[in-house]
């Protein structure tokens, strides 16, 4: 071999190592990337009486458009809920609004906390419209806002940022992007909640509505001051998006999803491995009209599931639902709003420290309606449904 | 926002318009360069509609591949000075790359390949630990074969996994270091142009670099 060779064999070899090395030093982070998820199951609310409460949280509110609304409990029991609104989807002045609700049960005066031209600084690109919000709260009181901001078009032409609170979302740091896709970082949407990760971090559902419609994981990791980000795949084609995730045990899992084929039931997928790997989307026995639907797991191991029912209109109807084998099969058992002609829609479920179940969702899209109750009240319905 | 990231959205097009601007002009040398450097920095920085390039640039990527950033260098710098840095081999080699990395990508990155597989999951290596080996391996392995083979691509695969290492991109995905959609367009097309000449004239000849071999 003469000179030139000897030179370029060396290089040869340095760039397979250039090339390995990022991986090889990854190792470590990546012996915990699925790290299972945090089974929270609280004050059990089953032994108090039953309750159900409805409140509106936009009181007062001037938009023509006010919708997915997300949810989120402090450490100290304050509840904190965003939406989007504005005139109307996509429009130049939606403003990512949020509200609290302390001590006293009252909910504040919404306050816009991420506008247009607020990210659009943060950010230093065009945006011309905000969207979908989804609160992640963790045990020291630090508050995380995921939403989306629309470069061009519709949703399709949207992106993922992600921008942290210190002091339970009265002021926020800087937007930062996050790169979920290759071309062009097109088109992700956050949607229900987050699920929390052992060891800190969340699973948050997320889909993408591009080419392809289909349901993500954005895995949300501690990494220094920030979290790494990073996206795993639960079913790819056109025809299930907007996944609820609903963790089972540490290692396994069960998500839903609005399934818009023609039979339009819903379906969903099982992961007996954390989240890494899902079952193909089987259609279980709920119907569901193509929209938004969320669940959450009671302590008794039970599912509840709050979607829209297969009515002749749109939607029309919000129901609760309930199933007693991870998911299979369900059984509706209340109606929470039913009304010829009107609009119910992106149910958002928490169940908080306190063992109540709360939710926030919209009506006719200008309403941010807020439910509280108990699984005393759940189970009363179930029993009256038989 | 990290200031790299910003600096990268203005180098692409920058690099772009100092080629374009060196097509169109026809000029050659340091004085050329320097003379479309002038142009292209001032046409990258003018408030268009109320902010400069970068700003709209940005907004529809602002991970624009090392891999792209280094094949626009070497086009400017060839153009300018004549120096053919990369021979006829060092393109095709690049639009081969460019070729094969869009068509592993991108169908499974846009949901149309097998359903539950998305190659861009990868590209995070803590993500798939195991599973990524095979892209940072395989990454890593053709550059190394091809700088063995003396192609000078091969040194621009490189840089772009130096890159990766440096972070600075607002991508910590290894795949947006190595392509982005121009250059998987670009790659494709120059692709099919080559194979439409073999067809149709026999040997292939590549057109933009303009230089022969040293």
């Amino acid at each position: 071999m003469n000179g030139a060779g000897s030179v370029r064999a060396l290089l040869a070899a340095a760039t397979l190592v250039a090339g390995l090395a990022p991986w090889w030093l990854a190792r470590e982070e990546g012996a915990k990337s699925f790290p299972g998820f945090l089974m929270e199951n609280g004050t059990t609310g089953a032994a108090t009486g039953a309750f159900f409460r409805t409140v509106q949280v936009n009181t007062g509110s001037i938009h023509a458009k006010s919708h997915s609304a997300t949810l989120a409990e402090l450490p100290d029991g304050t509840l904190v809920a965003a939406w989007y609104a504005g005139s109307g989807e996509g429009a130049a002045d939606v403003a990512i609004y949020l509200s609290r609700r302390g001590a006293d049960g009252a909910w504040s005066e919404p306050v816009a906390v991420m506008t247009r031209e607020r990210v659009q600084a943060d950010l230093r690109r065009n945006v011309i419209s905000l969207g979908n919000p989804s609160l992640l709260a963790d045990d020291s009181g630090r508050l995380g806002l995921l939403f989306v901001s629309i470069a061009a078009g519709r949703w399709s032409g949207s992106s993922m940022n992600l921008a942290w609170s210190e002091d339970g979302g009265l002021t926020w740091g800087a937007a930062r992007k996050l790169t979920m896709n290759p071309l062009a970082n097109l088109s992700a949407l956050p949607r229900n909640p987050p699920a929390r990760l052992v060891g800190g971090g969340w699973a948050v559902p997320v889909y993408e509505e591009f080419l392809g419609k289909f349901p993500e994981t954005l895995w949300l990791q501690p990494r220094g001051k920030d979290h790494s980000a990073a996206v795993s795949r639960v079913e790819g084609g056109v025809y299930v998006l907007q996944s609820a995730l609903v963790p089972l045990a540490v290692d396994r899992a069960v998500s839903f999803f609005r399934d818009f084929r023609p039979a339009r039931w819903m379906s969903a997928s099982w992961s007996d491995d954390a989240g890494r790997t899902w079952t193909k989307p089987a259609v279980t026995g709920l119907p569901n009209r193509d929209s938004g639907l969320c669940a959450i797991r009671l302590p008794d191991g039970a599912i509840l599931s709050a979607f829209n029912d297969l009515s002749p209109g749109k939607r029309e109807n919000l129901r609760l639902a309930l199933s007693e084998d991870e998911g299979r099969t369900w059984r509706t058992i209340a109606t929470l709003e039913e009304e010829a002609g009107s609009e119910f829609s992106y149910p958002y479920l928490i169940r908080t420290a306190d063992g109540t179940i709360r939710m926030v969702y919209s009506a006719r899209q200008t309403k941010i309606l807020f439910a509280e109750f108990n699984e005393a009240w759940v189970y009363e319905q179930a029993e009256a449904a038989r | 926002m990290k200031e790299t990231v910003i600096i990268w959205t203005a180098l692409v097009p920058f690099l772009l318009l100092l080629w374009f601007s060196q097509r169109i002009s026809g000029c050659h040398g340091l004085a050329g360069l320097a003379l479309a450097a002038v142009v292209a920095f001032a046409v990258v920085w003018f408030p268009w509609f109320g902010h400069p390039l970068p700003f709209w640039s940005a907004s529809m990527s602002a991970n624009f591949s090392v891999i792209m950033v280094g094949l626009l260098i070497v086009a400017v710098f060839d153009r300018a000075f004549e120096t053919g840095i990369f021979r006829p081999r060092d393109w095709r080699a690049a639009w081969i790359f460019g070729a094969v990395a869009s068509v592993l990508l991108y169908p499974s990155a846009l949901g149309l390949g097998p359903q539950n597989f998305d190659a861009y999951a990868l590209g995070w290596p803590w993500l798939f630990w195991g599973q990524s080996v095979w892209l940072f391996g395989g990454a890593g392995f053709a550059a190394a074969l091809l700088i063995w083979s003396g192609n000078r691509f091969g040194y621009v695969v490189f840089l772009a996994m130096l890159g990766y290492a440096a972070g600075f991109q607002e991508s910590d995905n290894f795949w947006d270091y190595l392509l982005d959609p121009v250059y998987g367009a670009v790659s494709l097309l120059m692709i099919l142009c080559m194979i439409w000449r073999r067809r149709t004239s026999g040997p292939l000849v590549p057109t933009s670099e303009g230089s022969s071999g040293r």
